[in-house]
This record gives C-alpha cells, sequence and structure tokens, in this order.
C-alpha cells in the first residue's frame, strides 16, 4: 500500500468535487441553515392560544372560572359566543382551536357542591397543540377545582387535605423542558446524514459513466487504495462540517456538553464513516449519475428526517418500521449524540447503540470493498 | 399554436425517458407518505414505564393498576433500585418511572400529604409533557375518590365533591390520530418537493445537454417555451397527486370536502413551485445542483409553514414572513378540506392569495429564466 497512490486518487477526487462549487457548498451549508431553522421554528409551547368561551351561566363563579383560564400565559379568550354553533364556526376558519361551553347550571351546581360540568371543544385537526390544550385546560380545571372544593369545605367548618396524593414530576436532563436541546440534538444527526453522502453517491459513478472507472482497473492500484484515497475528501468535509455546526449549535444555543467529548467525537467519527460508505455502496450500486442521486435522497436524506429519532421518536413506530429503521445509522448516533450532551450518561446506557454504528460501518465498507474488487460495478 | 403543443408533448416526453425522476415524484407522492404515516408519530402512547414500588401494598398495587390498565403507560419492567431506575431511563428504555415510597401508605392513612415521584425524560419536552399530563389526571381522579372515602367515613355523606369536569370533545379527529395530520402534511410536501424537483430539472435538463441553445435557435419564442415548462410539472404534479390518495385510503383518512377542491387548491399550489422552480432551474448548472437546492428550498418552507409547529407559538415577525409563502396557506386548506369539509367558500381567501403568489412567483421565475437565454 503506498501512500502516494492513495494521495493521486484524493486529489482527483478532491479537484471533480471543487468543480462543482454549488453542489458543495449548498451540501456544506445546508445543516447550518437547518440548525437555525430548527432553532428558532419550532416550538411546542402553546403561548396565548386565542380560545372562545360560550357562558350560559353568566354568573359570578363562571366569571371566576374564566379569568382563571385568561390569566395563564397559555390562554387568551379572543372570543365571546352568543350561540353554540358559532364554536364549530370558528374553528372551521381556523380562529380558534378551542371553545369553553358553561352550561347554565354552572353556579347552581357549584353552590350545591355538586360537579360542575363544562364542555371542553378542540380543533383536533392539528394533533399536537391539540394535546396541549386539552393537558393545560385539565391542569387549569383541576387547580381551579381544588379551590372550589376548598371553599366547599371551609364553609362546612371541614379540614381536609384536598390534595392526598401529590404527585411529584421531576424532568430529568433537560430540567427546564427546553424542546430546543432535543431538536438540536436531532438535527446533529441530520447534519452528517443528510446532505454530504448525496454528493459521495456520485463519486464512483462519475467515473463509470465518463468510462474511466476502466483505466483505474486497468492501472496498479489496490481496490482499498482507491476506497481509501475516494473516501476521504468527503470524510474530511463533513468532519470540517460537523465541527462547524456543532461548535455552533452548543455555543449560539446554550447546550450543555455533559458526556465525554472524547465519546461524543468517536461516535462522530464512525457516524461520518458509515454515512460517507453508504454513499458510496449506492455509487457502487449504478450506473447512472441520476439513479444514484435518486438512491441517494431516498436512501440517505429522507431516512435521515424519518428514521434518525430527530422530530418524532422513533420509538412510537410499528415493531417491523423500528427494525427497518435499523438499517440507517442515524438512529444510533441520535442515541448515543443525546446521551452525551443531555444525560451525561455512561458507556452501559448506549453501548448497543455503540456497538450498532460500528458494526454497521464495518458492513457497509466491507460490502462496499467488495463490489470495487469483484469489479462488480 | 401547434408549436406550443409540440413543446408540451416535448416536456412530457422528456420526463417519461427520464424514469429516475419519474420514480423520484412517485416516491414522494407514495411510499414517502405510507412510511411516515407509520413512523412520524407524534402520540405519547405507550410510554415505557418503570415502575419501583417501594411500598408494595394493595394501594400501591392499585395505582400501579390505574397506570398500566391506560394505553398511555407500558410496563418497562419493576425496578428494585433507584441505580436501576436510572439505568433505564439513561439508556432511554424508559422514559418515564413511577416512584412510590415506602411510607406511601402511613402518610395517606395519617392523613400527611403522600407523595409519588414521577420522572420524566425530559430530553422529549413535547412527550414528557403529555405523560405528566396523563398522570396528574388518573392521580387527580384517585384523590377525589379518596377525599370522598375520607368525608364518608368522618360521617359527612357526600357521594362527590365539587370539582370542575372538564368534557372534553374533540372536533374532526376524535381519537386524536395524529396519522391523518402526517398523512395531509406529506401529501403537501410532496407536492412541493415534487414541484419543485420537476420544474426545476426541466429547465436544467436543457441546460445540461446543451439543448436549450438548440431550442434558442428556431422560431419559438421564450415565452412558448416557458408556458410548456410550466404546463408539463403542473400536470404531471396533479397526476402525482392521484396517485397519493392512495395513500389516503391506505390510512384511512377521511376527505370530508370535496377531492376535487383539494385538486383546484393543489394545482394553484403548484402553480409558485414551479415558479421557484424555474427560478432555481436557471441558477444551476446541473441535476444535481438543481435537485440540491430544490430540497434546500423547502426547508424554511416547511419550517416556517405552520406545519411542525402551529404558527401562533411562532415569534411575530415570523409570522408575518409565514403568511408570504405558499405553503402556509396550502397546509391550512388542506387541512380544512380534509379534516373540517371546508369548501371554497370557507377557504377562498386561502385560494385568493394563493394565486396570487403563484402568479408572482411565476412571472419571476420565467422572467429571470428569459434572461438567461437571452445571453
Amino acid at each position: 500500500m503506498t501512500i502516494k497512490r492513495i494521495w493521486a486518487v484524493m486529489k482527483a477526487e478532491f479537484i471533480h468535487i471543487i468543480r462543482d462549487p454549488l453542489s458543495l457548498i449548498i451540501a456544506l451549508f445546508m445543516p447550518l441553515f437547518l440548525l437555525f431553522l430548527s432553532g428558532y421554528c419550532i416550538r411546542f409551547e402553546l403561548k396565548e392560544m386565542p380560545v372562545a368561551v360560550f357562558d350560559m351561566d353568566q354568573s359570578q363563579e363562571s366569571r371566576n372560572y374564566i379569568k382563571a383560564i385568561d390569566n395563564t400565559s397559555y390562554f387568551h379568550i379572543e372570543y365571546f359566543l352568543t350561540r353554540y354553533d358559532q364554536a364549530k364556526y370558528l374553528m372551521d376558519r381556523g380562529k380558534t382551536r378551542c371553545a369553553v361551553i358553561i352550561p347554565a347550571d354552572f353556579s347552581r351546581k357549584i353552590k350545591e357542591y355538586l360537579p360542575a360540568n363544562v364542555q371542553i371543544l378542540v380543533d383536533g385537526s392539528e394533533i399536537t397543540s391539540a394535546h396541549f390544550i386539552i393537558n393545560y385546560l385539565s391542569a387549569i380545571n383541576a387547580s381551579h377545582s381544588v379551590k372550589i372544593a376548598d371553599s366547599f369545605l371551609k364553609k362546612r367548618g371541614i379540614a381536609t387535605n384536598l390534595e392526598p396524593i401529590v404527585l411529584s414530576p421531576r424532568f430529568w436532563y433537560n430540567q427546564s423542558l427546553r424542546d430546543l436541546t432535543f431538536i438540536i440534538t436531532g438535527v446533529f444527526s441530520l447534519s452528517i446524514m443528510g446532505f454530504v453522502p448525496i454528493l459521495s453517491a456520485l463519486a464512483i459513478v462519475r467515473e463509470k459513466e465518463s468510462g474511466s472507472i476502466q483505466q483505474i482497473f486497468a492501472s496498479p492500484i489496490r481496490s482499498y487504495e482507491y476506497i481509501a484515497g475516494k473516501m476521504t475528501p468527503y470524510v474530511i468535509f463533513l468532519t470540517l462540517d460537523f465541527l462547524m455546526v456543532i461548535v455552533i449549535g452548543l455555543w449560539w444555543f446554550k447546550l450543555p456538553l455533559r458526556g465525554s467529548t472524547l465519546i461524543l467525537s468517536l461516535a462522530t467519527f464512525l457516524m461520518i464513516f458509515a454515512t460517507v460508505a453508504i454513499g458510496f455502496f449506492i455509487s457502487t450500486l449504478t450506473r447512472s449519475q441520476l439513479t444514484a442521486l435518486l438512491f441517494g435522497i431516498v436512501f440517505t436524506l429522507m431516512p435521515a428526517f424519518i428514521f434518525g429519532d430527530t422530530i418524532a421518536p422513533i420509538a412510537n413506530s410499528p415493531e417491523g418500521w423500528r427494525l427497518y429503521s435499523c438499517l440507517f445509522p442515524g438512529r444510533f448516533y441520535t442515541g448515543i449524540c443525546r446521551a452525551q450532551i443531555l444525560k451525561g450518561s455512561g458507556i452501559q446506557s448506549y453501548w448497543e447503540d455503540a456497538l450498532a454504528l460500528t458494526a454497521y460501518c464495518i458492513a457497509i465498507f466491507s460490502i462496499s470493498a467488495w463490489r470495487v474488487k469483484s469489479k462488480k460495478i | 399554436m401547434g408549436r406550443l403543443w409540440g413543446l408540451v408533448k416535448k416536456e412530457y416526453i422528456h420526463f417519461y425517458r427520464d424514469p429516475v425522476a419519474m420514480l423520484l415524484i412517485l416516491y414522494f407522492f407514495t411510499a414517502c407518505i405510507i412510511i411516515c404515516g407509520y413512523c412520524f408519530l407524534f402520540d405519547a402512547k405507550h410510554l415505557h414505564t418503570v415502575i419501583y414500588d417501594m411500598n408494595r401494598t394493595s394501594t400501591s398495587r392499585d395505582i400501579i393498576q390505574r397506570f398500566l390498565s391506560t394505553e398511555y403507560f407500558d410496563l418497562d419492567c419493576f425496578a428494585t433500585s433507584m441505580a436501576d431506575v436510572k439505568k433505564r431511563l439513561d439508556s432511554g428504555k424508559a422514559r418515564v418511572a413511577l416512584i412510590i415510597p415506602p411510607e406511601f401508605t402511613r402518610n395517606l392513612a395519617e392523613g400527611r400529604p403522600a407523595s409519588l415521584q414521577f420522572i420524566c425524560d425530559g430530553g422529549d419536552a413535547n412527550q414528557a409533557g403529555q405523560g405528566v399530563g396523563f398522570a396528574k389526571r388518573i392521580i387527580g381522579d384517585l384523590n377525589r375518590k379518596i377525599i370522598v372515602e375520607r368525608l364518608n367515613s368522618q360521617g359527612i355523606v357526600v357521594s362527590q365533591i365539587p370539582a370542575i369536569d372538564g368534557r372534553v370533545r374533540t372536533l374532526y379527529n376524535q381519537e386524536l390520530k395524529s396519522v391523518y395530520y402526517v398523512v395531509i402534511f406529506h401529501i403537501v410536501l410532496a407536492g412541493l418537493i415534487g414541484g419543485l424537483i420537476l420544474s426545476s430539472t426541466a429547465v436544467v435538463r436543457e441546460k445540461e445537454r446543451g439543448t436549450i441553445d438548440q431550442i434558442l435557435v428556431t422560431p419559438t419564442r421564450s415565452w412558448e417555451l416557458l408556458i410548456a415548462k410550466t404546463v408539463a410539472p403542473l400536470t404531471i404534479g396533479l397526476i402525482a397527486t392521484v396517485f397519493s390518495f392512495l395513500t389516503v385510503f391506505w390510512f384511512e383518512v377521511p376527505c370530508r370536502g370535496n377531492p376535487l377542491t383539494f385538486f383546484a387548491f393543489m394545482g394553484f399550489f403548484l402553480i409558485s413551485t414551479t415558479g421557484i422552480g424555474i427560478l432555481i432551474g436557471s441558477i444551476c448548472q446541473n441535476m444535481l445542483q438543481a435537485i440540491l437546492l430544490s430540497v434546500a428550498t423547502q426547508f424554511p418552507m416547511v419550517f416556517l409553514g405552520g406545519v411542525i409547529t402551529p404558527l401562533e407559538n411562532l415569534p411575530p415577525l415570523l409570522q408575518k414572513i409565514a403568511q408570504f409563502q405558499p405553503l402556509t396557506h396550502f397546509m391550512i386548506a388542506a387541512n380544512g378540506i380534509f379534516q373540517k369539509g371546508n369548501g371554497f367558500s370557507v377557504l377562498w381567501p386561502e385560494a385568493l392569495k394563493l394565486l396570487i403568489m403563484g402568479g408572482g412567483f411565476l412571472l419571476a421565475g420565467c422572467i429571470i429564466a428569459r434572461r438567461q437565454w437571452k445571453q
């Protein structure tokens, strides 16, 4: 094995890449773009959500209840309805996602110390906000109920604890429940897997299309020297790209890094290697640049989003799809990434992910190498 | 007129001869949607729960049963130590943990607040929040039951204590299945990516192969060429949308409005994407760049489209910017047509906005493309 040969192939590949600067720039800056988009445009928490209220009771009690809802930062009473069907009218037009209907017997029930029904209409067409609305309103109802029950019992001169069982929620790893940390760690995985592999998918195909692959076969260069030379420029570009993304991600968005930088670096290197190898493998499969591009998008970019555990957790999917997602290294890397950045946990918690990632690298590299060597391309 | 038709036919033949582009478009309109329908779920159901019961009485077992019998919490394992719990949460095998301290029943019996610890993996704040919500509701019901029992035992006969009983009625999507929204969103997304790729590759293909020069030599006017390059992607996109309805049937997504209304809106939307695509195609020199740039363009449109996050959650400046892009309005229309059963009577503002934007983008794209060809 001579370094000179590898270096020669590397230089040639660099020149190929640089000949199309626009593609390179897009591929390198996409992750950064995505980072900032995700950081600033994804917010799951509600803020001043407009709510419609139909108060058929118009009593002091109902007004207290409405004020309790309005006083939170999550909801803002925007519409006071005069007819029941106005609620659906507003929701059909997307003017509000939630309507609270207070029946005429609301205050009577409360004065008679019975549970007072309230109907909550929620727009179910948008799932995440629907869940939030239901949860938050239930919490408001619960705390308001405690207030009412309190005065009920006080009037009777009974002192009793209104919360016999206290549920103390604790949020590990992310005390302030910042959406951001979850999303940005997902973007790290996306940055590696999403874009540069598409470029690497064209690496060998270019040679095949122009026919210069035959010259490679005729030359004394060994297959592993060729592969090493071809893959290295992409590994370098991807590493630099990722360094840029992670430095900005951690610094700009003030993410913690609780675990070991070493583990993160090792995992990152494996992931970079794996994704470039995937692109490379795609390259060995086809003769046409366009087909390689198609496979590149379908098998690297899209799976990075869907199966990389980035926005929607893969744990929710059915068993079969979860197995299929193991074909893509994104989820292993996201697991390790989150483990290090958020949890700072030791090796025992993510050794399966690490093992899977390593095995994946070896497997895909071997298959590609075998294909090149046996000239099956 | 015959010239125009000839050019349009040529575009169709180009597309037909390019199996890669065809497969890609088909993928986005079918397979991608199906995969995402299964895997892109936001429901916090079946959360893996690790339970550490240090109390071990019938009361604690009852509480555990109340948690596990819902569809929200699935048993991961019964831990025997805090270190165990930490391990399960650290590794991500469990997302929540319920910890019942040993003195729980004693506190309860003696009227002291009996606390339970509910630990969430805060990494996914969305799911953590939902998990806590469910847990609080379960405990809330139990608390009310306990209070009534206590009062009864003190000789105060009540069957219930006053409370606000919120009855939730979900409109449009009773079971709150996230799959409906995911499928609708992905059809819209397919329209976006498909539209962008179709039109940008149509323009770039000629440049790459050098055939643009041959066309410019002919008596064809550039606007005829541009019309051809607009009509073809538009119609192909609409045909692909027909295929995407397969996924609608597959996932049993309700279409309460008129499907033809949806096709109309898809058409309006594709006008915008074609315009942007032509712009992209003029900037790029080869197919790789065109496709990469198309993919790049859809990100800001998706993130600022009120799709992943409702627009009300964004800062006001971003909300205003979001109003100026077509995806926002198409998504409102799409959701409206499928889930709410809206028609043009409700959605005409969106239709108008889409048409105006479409015209604008198309005009911009064509002007830039023409300027390039003139050189």
